[in-house]
């Protein structure tokens, strides 16, 4: 049994949830990575530093790669295998592709895969979180596409793999479409997704910019970064970027501070799984408080004011 | 009105030729194990403090 990988090259790097899914699926055995991107050393040995052995390596220039990598996988994976792959947009085409090229079901949504019985039983949350269902495949190469966030990423020294290219095989007109243009969201601070310290703002913030203040001076005084809830990037208060919950950024830092937030299943889902969840709102029935360790029944802004202060005079 | 005279044509999935098989089986359903809550303070103008205690017991300030 080998286990694959999936990474798309991130501005030079690997992507995070190759990392994750590297680190979880090493003790089970062999691991190779199938990369798609121009290609890095730092990617490279990224990759061999969470564990994989092998790395193959299609570079499909500006096409959209997922059609043509796709078709090269399906001739690399054998039946007895697992390919993983991560929620990025890329991640879930080259899995549906795939599965229609392999016949094989994708098993989606995973926090968790045990492949150490008989089957490869992937595990995910439905209903909000609430309901944990295994699944398993009884056809493979079995396909799982993990949650982010779902395994830590740790480096085990593995050193630098061999790097194989891998010809870009002809697919047709699937394989025909070209990135023309690319844009970077522009940010300040600690990445979201990344960040041990995140300030989450809910619509109890209020709208105006001033009222958000006290979410970003937080942020900056404990080295944190701002998320919020979709109430408020709906009403355009700050960008999607910044969206934490079921349809947008999922975190795991070890502190959480959630301000103005009641609670919807849709944001809880989005940071549950946060070691630390302090929750300042003023209702004693929002339902922050059931998941926080701490909570403050109070109007967040006199709480979060006389906190920031307390904060700079330390 | 126009939709209900048309015909609705029944097809069998033989007749698409095609054989759907479930290759996905469920073998558990379990409920998550809810995240206990914590202690909630009501805030009486000190409520600041608390998180402050809280925080540098988690080491972050």
């Amino acid at each position: 049994m080998t286990t694959w990988v999936f990474c798309e090259e991130q501005n030079g790097n690997a992507s995070p949830s190759a990392l994750e899914l590297l680190t979880k699926a090493r003790g089970w055995g062999d691991v190779q990575v199938f990369y798609v991107g121009a290609g890095s050393d730092t990617a490279f040995t990224q990759l061999g530093d969470h564990g994989s052995s092998a790395v193959h390596h299609l570079d499909v220039g500006d096409r959209l790669p997922a059609a043509a990598a796709a078709a090269a996988l399906a001739g690399l994976v054998g039946e007895s295998d697992i390919v993983l792959f991560g929620m990025s947009s890329t991640d879930r085409d080259v899995a549906g592709r795939l599965s229609a090229r392999t016949g094989c079901p994708v098993l989606a949504n995973a926090v968790e895969i045990d492949p150490s019985g008989e089957e490869v039983l992937v595990t995910n949350e439905i209903l909000g979180g609430t309901t944990r269902v295994v699944t398993a495949a009884t056809a493979g190469p079995v396909i799982v596409v993990a949650r982010p966030k779902a395994f830590p990423a740790e480096q085990n020294g593995g050193g630098a793999p061999g790097v194989t290219a891998v010809p870009t095989p002809d697919v047709g007109h699937p394989g025909g479409a070209s990135v023309l243009e690319r844009h970077v969201e522009e940010s300040e601070g600690p990445d979201l997704e990344a960040a041990a310290i995140v300030i989450g703002g809910g619509r109890g913030m209020g709208g105006a910019a001033e009222k958000w203040e006290p979410v970003a001076n937080l942020a900056s005084l404990l080295g944190g970064a701002v998320g919020a809830t979709r109430a408020v990037v709906d009403a355009g208060w700050v960008p999607y970027s910044l969206q934490i919950g079921q349809t947008g950024k999922t975190v795991k830092p070890d502190v959480y501070i959630a301000c103005g937030v009641s609670g919807a299943m849709q944001h809880l889902v989005g940071m549950k799984d946060s070691s630390l969840i302090i929750a300042i709102n003023k209702d004693p029935e929002a339902p922050i408080f059931s998941v926080s360790d701490l909570g403050i029944v109070g109007d967040v802004h006199k709480v979060m004011p006389a906190l920031n202060a307390a904060l700079e005079n330390r | 009105m126009q939709a209900k005279k048309k015909p609705v044509d029944t097809k069998t999935c033989a007749d698409l030729g095609v054989s759907p098989t479930a290759q996905q089986v469920i073998r558990s359903v379990e409920p998550v194990p809810a995240r206990q809550a914590g202690e909630i303070v009501e805030d009486e103008g000190e409520g600041y403090l608390k998180i402050i205690e809280k925080l540098e017991e988690a080491k972050v300030i």
